[in-house]
């Protein structure tokens, strides 16, 4: 028998600013997570940690369209970016959806797939990697100094395999 | 079935220590997994009926190749085991880091899907993909479209990309291959379904 999925495991809409927003304790039952947020705060470029780890190993490698000039960008950081080019706006949402791929397994380091965009700015495409084969138990969306502002939205989703 | 590759029905979930996830109601499902473990030259992904209640299909890939000498390898779909000149082979979108390019090639004997990681890229480094496959059964020529991307100590990439089926036939099987290199342990396939 299938088995119906993209399961959601947690949602939390922003009644007031914060700074970060984490997802801990999650469950492994799952093979693919799949995050999708949709933020205002204006100048935040966020960013995603995992397990607490904000070391300055994180890979990422993006391309970018702004409409005149697109781009692509390899880069180290303390966590995985959503996008080098595009910030969040006080007013215009900024939606990002990452696939955390085979975030269960500790066979192989774990790389994400992200989309994001915000009209007024950009489009972007991003793959990133956490080097360390550890089970993803705990995902931090980080404004990056910035605070994330009310009614920012950030939703979890876990998505079954065998 | 290939004592190298494990293929899971959904409802086999259990049997690898997972509980089975949470009720979702909904209209994506899990139908199969294959897993690889031990080198294989290929991976099928077979209907037997157990895509029909489905309208759309996504197909979930952490996948790695042995190519040797070789950082990556491309990637080759192809369907219902056809060989032929009968794919367009792609158009795509990526960037590697350094500049954004777009292309193309033509009619080919598969589609491809991005690229895998291969024997030099870096140790434990799988590549990733997301591949939709719309409309399956139905009687049009059949469009895929993949959204892959890796990163090794060299020669990253980002890729959006999308393919032709010329046939106007239902799928019965999906064959996933490397271009060069055989699909080595580790690597996972998972088909979901959309229903319509």
């Amino acid at each position: 028998m299938p088995t119906p999925t993209y399961t959601p495991l947690a949602n939390i809409t922003l009644g007031s600013s914060a700074a970060s927003v984490t997802f801990s304790s999650i469950s492994q039952v799952y093979r693919d997570l799949v995050l999708v947020c949709q933020i205002f705060g204006a100048g935040s470029y966020p960013i995603i940690t995992f397990n607490s780890d904000t070391s300055n190993t994180y890979q990422n490698v993006q391309m970018h369209g702004n409409g005149s000039d697109p781009n692509s960008q390899v880069f180290t950081f303390t966590g995985l970016g959503v996008s080098q080019s595009i910030g969040g706006s006080a007013t215009e949402p900024f939606l990002f959806t990452n696939n955390i791929m085979d975030y269960s397994a500790t066979d192989k380091h774990k790389t994400v797939l992200t989309r994001s965009n915000r009209a007024g700015s950009g489009v972007t495409a991003l793959v990133g990697r956490w080097p360390s084969t550890s089970a993803v138990n705990t995902v931090k969306i980080d404004g990056n100094f910035v605070n994330f502002t009310s009614g920012s939205t950030f939703a979890l989703y876990g998505i079954a395999s065998a | 079935m290939s004592p190298l590759l494990t293929t899971f029905a959904a409802d086999g979930i259990s049997a690898f220590g997972f509980s089975r996830g949470g009720a979702a109601a909904g209209s994506y499902e899990l139908i199969s997994t294959s897993l690889v473990t031990s080198t294989v030259s290929s991976v099928v992904l077979t209907n037997s009926g157990a895509w029909t209640p489905y309208k759309h299909l996504q197909i979930r890939i952490t996948a790695r190749a042995d190519t040797a000498g070789s950082i990556a390898d491309n990637f080759m779909m192809r369907f219902n085991a056809d060989t032929g000149s009968n794919y367009f082979r792609e158009h795509y979108l990526k960037g590697n880091g350094s500049s954004v390019t777009s292309g193309s090639e033509g009619t080919s004997t598969s589609i491809f899907v991005g690229s895998l990681t291969a024997a030099n890229a870096t140790t434990n480094v799988f590549a990733s993909n997301i591949i939709d496959i719309l409309d399956h059964a139905g009687t049009k020529n059949k469009t895929t479209r993949s959204l892959n991307g890796y990163h090794s100590a060299s020669f990253p990439q980002i890729k959006l990309s999308s393919g032709l089926w010329m046939s106007t036939a239902g799928l019965s099987s999906i064959t996933f291959s490397a271009q060069s290199g055989n699909l080595v342990s580790g690597s996972r396939f998972s088909i979901y379904g959309i229903k319509g």
